[in-house]
Formats: C-alpha cells, sequence, structure tokens
C-alpha cells in the first residue's frame, strides 16, 4: 500500500478537497507513474483560461505506446488532476486550477519550510539516532501490541491531554484483528499476519488510511485537513522543527497520535513544545517501496540452500516474525538460527500466510553481505516453499451431503445424472452412494422424492 | 515574475558567479569539454554512494556560443566517456547556428539535442524536452528529429572539414596528405599513382586518402 493505493480509495469529493493544500499537491504529483507525471509538467505552465487541444495532447505519445497513454489519462482523470473541457467547440485538457496553482509554486520554488529555527532551539532538535530509536521503538511496541506479545498499547509520551489513540479501533478497523468472543482481547487475523510481513511503508500505509477515516468519523475532523498535515510532515527537514502551538485543535490531537506510532516526535525547547518527523514520516509521500526507509531498515536474513536460516536480529518483533515461519534451533544474543520445513511453513500457510510473501521478505529483508546473490533466496528454498504451498492447496474440503441406500440402481442414475446436470455433483461409488455439494441440497431431496414416487 | 524569465535570470546569475575569464579578465573561449569532464566526474562520485545505485544520470548541456573547433578531441573523448558509463548528455543550444559538438553528443549518449525558437517559452520547451527520464522518453514522442551534424575536425589545425585523411592505425583525421601520423608516429608509404599501382600490384595503400565522413 502506498499514498496512490490510499488516493485510489478515496471518493470524488474527498479528492477535490485534497489539492487546497500544496503538501497534497506535492505528494499526488511524485506519486504519478512516470508518462502521467510528464504529462502534468507538460500541462503546468499552459495559461489557466487557456486548454490544450485534444489533438495534441495525443500525439504526445508514439502511436505504438498508445496503452500507456491512454492509462495515465485515465489515472490523471481518476484523480481529478487532469480536467477535460471544450472552449469554442474544440475538445482540450488541462490542469486542475488548485492543483496547477500549487504546483507552480513548488517548482517555482515557492513554500518551502525553510524558516531559520531559531538558536536557542536549535541544541535541543533530536539527534537523527534519536528520531530512529523513537521511530522504531513505537512502531515496534506496536507490532508486538498487535502481535499480542505486548500487553499495552505504546505509550504516549508527549505531557498533552489529549486521549491516546484507539489502537484496538485501528486494527480492528484495518481488519488486523478479529474478535474471539471467549476472550475479552481479539486475536490478529489472517491479514494481521500478512501485515507483519509487508515492509515498513506499507504497514505505515495501511495504518495511515485506517486512522484517516476513523478520524473523520469519531474525532470529526476534517480529512483533508489530517492529510496535508500529515505530508507536510513527510516533507519537513528532520532538522527544522514546528511549533506545537501553530497547530489547531484537530492538528495536535493527530500530533499526538503521531508521536504515539512513531510517526513524528516531540521534544521540549525551553518552555515551548516543538515537534519533528521521524524517519518514518519519509515512507508517506514516497512512492517507490524499494530502499524506503533508508538506514532504519538493515537487512537482516541469510537463508542458505540447506534450509538453514540465520537471522542478526536483537528486536522482539522480527523474532516472532522469523518464528512465523521458521522452526527456532538457537538463539544467541544477536543471532537466531532456524530452520524451514514443511511444518514451518504449514504452520505459517495455515495463518493465512502465502508463499510468495514468505519470499518477498526473506528476499527484502536480506543481509547485505549475501544482496548480490542471485537469487537472494536460494531457489531451491523458494520452489520448495511454493509446492509446501501448493500441496496444502491440494485438498480443497467443500460442504457436501452424502446420499445413501437409494431404493433402486434407476432413482441412482438418475439422481446422479441430475446432480451432473446441476453443477453439483462431487463423487459416487456407481452402486448406491451420491455425494453432491451442498448448495443443491434442497433441489436434490426434491428431485429424489419425485423419482421414488414413480 | 515568469517562470521563463526567472530561469533566464537564474542562468545569468550563475554565469556571472563563475565567470570564465583569464587572469587579464579578458573571457575565454567556451570550456565545454571542460565542463562536459566535470559533471562526469561529479557523476562518477556520486555513483558510489548508496542512494544513486538504480539512477541513470544524465547531463544537461546548455550552450549560447558557437562550437569551438579547437576543443573537438576533448569534447569527442569526453562524449565516448559518457557513452562507457552510461550517462546520457542532453543538450539545449541557443544560440545562432547549430552545434555540431552537441547534437553529437546528444546522439551518441541517447540524450535529446534541442535548439529553442523562441526563448521566451524556455520553460516549456525544457518541460517537454528533458524532464523525463531515459526510460519514459522511450514512449513520448520526440521534437521534429533533426539531422545530425557529424562533421569531424582535422587533428592538425581544429578545423571542421568534409573531406580528409585517417591514419589507418589510430584513425586520426587529417585536413592534408601527411608523411606521418603526428598522433601514433606510423609513417605512412606514398601515395600510389594509378600506373604505379598497376606496376606493383594491390599494396595495401596506407595513407590513401579516405572520406571522414
Amino acid at each position: 500500500m502506498n499514498l496512490t493505493d490510499f488516493l485510489q480509495s478515496l471518493e470524488a469529493s474527498h479528492l477535490a478537497r485534497l489539492y487546497d493544500h500544496q503538501w497534497t499537491v506535492q505528494a499526488v504529483f511524485r506519486s504519478l507513474p512516470p508518462v502521467a507525471k510528464q504529462y502534468a509538467l507538460r500541462l503546468l505552465f499552459v495559461d489557466p483560461a487557456e486548454h490544450v487541444p485534444a489533438v495534441v495532447f495525443d500525439s504526445w505519445i508514439k502511436p505504438e505506446h498508445r496503452s500507456k497513454h491512454d492509462s495515465a489519462k485515465a489515472n490523471l482523470t481518476k484523480l481529478q488532476v487532469l480536467i477535460y473541457s471544450e472552449r469554442s467547440g474544440s475538445p482540450g485538457y488541462r490542469l486542475h486550477p488548485k492543483f496547477q496553482a500549487l504546483l507552480k509554486l513548488a517548482v517555482c520554488g515557492g513554500g518551502t519550510i525553510h524558516a531559520t529555527v531559531p538558536a536557542d532551539v536549535v541544541p535541543h532538535i533530536p539527534s537523527r539516532s534519536a528520531l530512529n530509536a523513537h521511530a522504531e521503538g513505537q512502531w515496534e511496541a506496536m507490532l508486538l501490541y498487535l502481535v499480542g506479545t505486548r500487553g499495552s498499547p505504546p505509550d504516549i509520551q508527549t505531557g498533552l491531554e489529549v486521549e491516546p489513540l484507539p489502537f484496538d479501533e485501528l486494527f480492528r478497523g484495518a481488519g488486523l484483528v478479529v474478535s474471539n468472543r471467549s476472550s475479552a482481547r481479539s486475536h490478529i487475523s489472517d491479514s494481521g499476519f500478512q501485515f507483519l510481513l509487508l515492509d515498513t511503508s506499507s504497514q505505515v500505509w495501511v495504518a495511515i488510511s485506517e486512522y484517516i477515516s476513523q478520524a473523520e468519523k469519531t474525532m470529526g475532523v476534517n480529512m483533508s485537513e489530517v492529510v496535508s498535515f500529515l505530508l507536510e510532515l513527510a516533507f519537513r527537514p528532520m532538522t527544522h522543527p514546528g511549533h506545537m502551538r501553530d497547530l489547531n485543535h484537530g492538528q495536535s490531537r493527530v500530533a499526538a497520535h503521531m508521536t504515539q506510532l512513531g510517526i513524528m516526535m516531540m521534544f521540549k525547547a525551553g518552555t515551548s513544545i516543538m515537534y519533528c518527523p521521524t524517519p518514518l514520516a519519509r515512507c508517506l509521500c514516497n512512492s517507490s517501496t524499494a530502499g524506503v526507509g533508508g538506514s532504519q531498515q538493515q537487512g537482516f536474513i541469510v537463508v542458505e540452500t540447506n534450509y538453514k536460516l540465520y537471522g542478526y536480529v536483537t528486536s522482539a518483533i522480527q523474532l516472532a516474525i522469523l518464528e512465523l515461519f521458521t522452526r527456532r534451533e538457537c538463539r544467541l544474543p544477536n543471532l537466531f538460527v532456524g530452520s524451514i520445513n514443511r511444518d514451518s511453513i504449514a504452520n505459517a500457510l495455515s495463518c493465512g500466510i502465502t508463499a510468495e510473501q514468505i519470499i518477498s521478505y526473506l528476499q527484502a529483508h536480506s543481509h547485505p553481505k549475501i544482496n548480490h546473490r542471485v537469487p537472494i533466496v536460494p531457489e531451491v528454498v523458494a520452489d520448495q516453499i511454493r509446492l509446501w504451498e501448493a500441496d496444502m492447496l491440494r485438498v480443497k474440503t467443500l460442504p457436501s451431503v452424502l446420499y445413501d441406500e437409494f431404493p433402486s440402481r434407476y432413482v441412482f442414475t438418475e439422481a446422479t445424472s441430475y446432480a451432473q446436470q446441476k453443477g453439483v455433483y462431487l463423487w459416487d461409488d456407481g452402486k448406491s452412494k451420491l455425494i453432491a455439494k451442498l448448495e443443491g441440497d434442497q433441489e436434490m431431496r426434491t428431485r429424489i422424492k419425485e423419482l421414488r414416487g414413480r | 515574475m515568469l517562470p521563463s524569465s526567472m530561469m533566464l535570470q537564474r542562468l545569468k546569475e550563475l554565469n556571472r558567479k563563475h565567470p570564465n575569464r583569464g587572469k587579464g579578465g579578458e573571457p575565454l573561449a567556451p570550456a565545454l569539454s571542460g565542463a562536459l569532464s566535470r559533471a562526469l566526474c561529479f557523476l562518477h562520485k556520486a555513483s558510489k554512494t548508496r542512494l544513486s545505485r538504480n539512477s541513470r544520470p544524465r547531463i544537461l548541456c546548455f550552450m549560447v556560443s558557437p562550437d569551438q573547433p579547437a576543443e573537438y578531441v576533448s569534447v569527442m573523448n569526453a562524449i565516448f566517456s559518457a557513452q562507457r558509463s552510461n550517462v546520457s548528455i542532453d543538450a539545449c543550444y541557443m544560440g545562432k547556428e547549430s552545434s555540431s559538438f552537441l547534437q553529437q553528443a546528444a546522439h551518441l549518449t541517447g540524450g535529446t539535442y534541442m535548439k529553442p525558437e523562441l526563448q521566451s517559452a524556455l520553460l516549456q520547451y525544457l518541460n517537454m524536452a528533458f524532464a523525463a527520464d531515459t526510460a519514459t522518453r522511450g514512449f513520448l514522442t520526440e521534437n521534429a528529429g533533426q539531422a545530425v551534424n557529424f562533421k569531424a575536425s582535422c587533428f592538425c589545425h581544429r578545423k571542421p572539414i568534409d573531406l580528409g585523411f585517417v591514419c589507418s592505425v589510430c584513425l586520426a583525421v587529417f585536413c592534408q596528405n601527411v608523411k606521418e601520423c603526428q598522433i601514433c608516429g606510423t609513417h605512412f608509404m606514398p601515395l600510389l599513382t594509378k600506373t604505379q599501382k598497376r606496376d606493383e600490384g594491390a599494396t595495401a595503400a596506407q595513407g590513401s586518402a579516405l572520406p571522414s565522413k
């Protein structure tokens, strides 16, 4: 999941409001696919009162790459960035006026966050490593709470009087947990396990998009304002903190929640409270998934051809994830040794994780020492994991009904052919037993009664 | 201010900050080869960092003054090294004629050469031609393809020539028949006349006139 997916999920009326804020505009522009981005740039300096004739617009692509053109056009239209207009009878295209104005401002170097930081604040700005530690700590605490190894959600460390983020509702809304009637606490769901294997930037977006939709419902905050605040955070340099007092009530609530998630960090400078983004905030406006998180996410997994897995891990959540699909053999202070075998994979598959997800997780988190290997996960291991998955899918269960003790051969054959006709036939023993799908039971019963009556 | 004029002003500012003048203050000839080599050095340095592992670097070259034939060899060398290191050279020429150097640079490295007709719409030209990365350019229609002027300059007097003599060993180009290659030192046999040729048979004729084009 990323910004594009989030935007695609929004309704049209919501989208239009987003372009009131320059950070949203910039982030949307960055998230566009390459050809669409070029079109936006080409239309950028066209006079808002004019438009580019459709003929010219359509001539921008080579005829053999027509599909790219159409998809870019559809993409831009869906985001309401591109607007179809007709002027004095000729069709043409132009950009959304607000989008155009704000993007122009950005391209011409206006509206950046370059307010000079007051000298008395500078010594208080948290270092990069402190920001990293905060982001990792909070995010991991959230994941551990999701898995259930941690009893309480991550703390709120702001000193502001704001009700903490309702993590349980957030998880439930995103479908990461399912409520269990027998116990008070809900359990992690299949999609929750899949969520754990995602890269951090996708995880952030899953959580944030759910947060945004809940914020509008429960907190009564304007969605476009939340989005623009979050994206401003994403664009804000880590060395340029902002003042909490500049935020309005709704924004400061969001800010407190983001601190809890580890997307931003608050600190005191003298008497005033300041905030600055953590590396996690960068995930919000980055459209490409590769290499997101940068220094924050160092690979740590080495997979060998003998199905051994070495993970240089210290964090509890990474350990928990590895144990989802490996059997622990040995645990040293900084090293986890596990083996991948049929049982461990079957275990993971039964949690709803797919083989592809396991393999891509192993690839995404490979140790820098083995990064040059092609493929990173040995083929024999990857293929075997896929085979084990196929093995699990070999047997399919269907709710069905067994019909037995037919009065005569005639009734049996008639009933069998009727089941085949209706497409509910599953199996018969050729003599007296017939199995059909459950959904056809009613029809089968009436048919058999009819046959018996004859 | 209009973005185009803003751009031009920034370019002028850049020019003022880094004046290309000799010790006495007299203007020097434009150092295209120096600029290209320097850009290549920066790119080489940048390519060592982790961030740029997957990027495909490009050089955008603005030029106003006409080609300096004296620079031919060094410019060509810069172009070839750009070609080797997979760097595209984009060229925006804003002088009167057209620049054969930049045309060749763009052609050989897979970049784009453009000469804006309307300088007041410079920004739109730049947006249309240079904003896209090399992969995306494959999908977009290019601006009307201009014929590339492949004219070479001779190595002896540095003047552009249409027809010349090529050393068969090092491929150096000369505007006149010489006895010895000035670059690699190969001794050429004198040109044979038709009658001599018939007498001596088909000997390999080193130093024979070959069109350089």
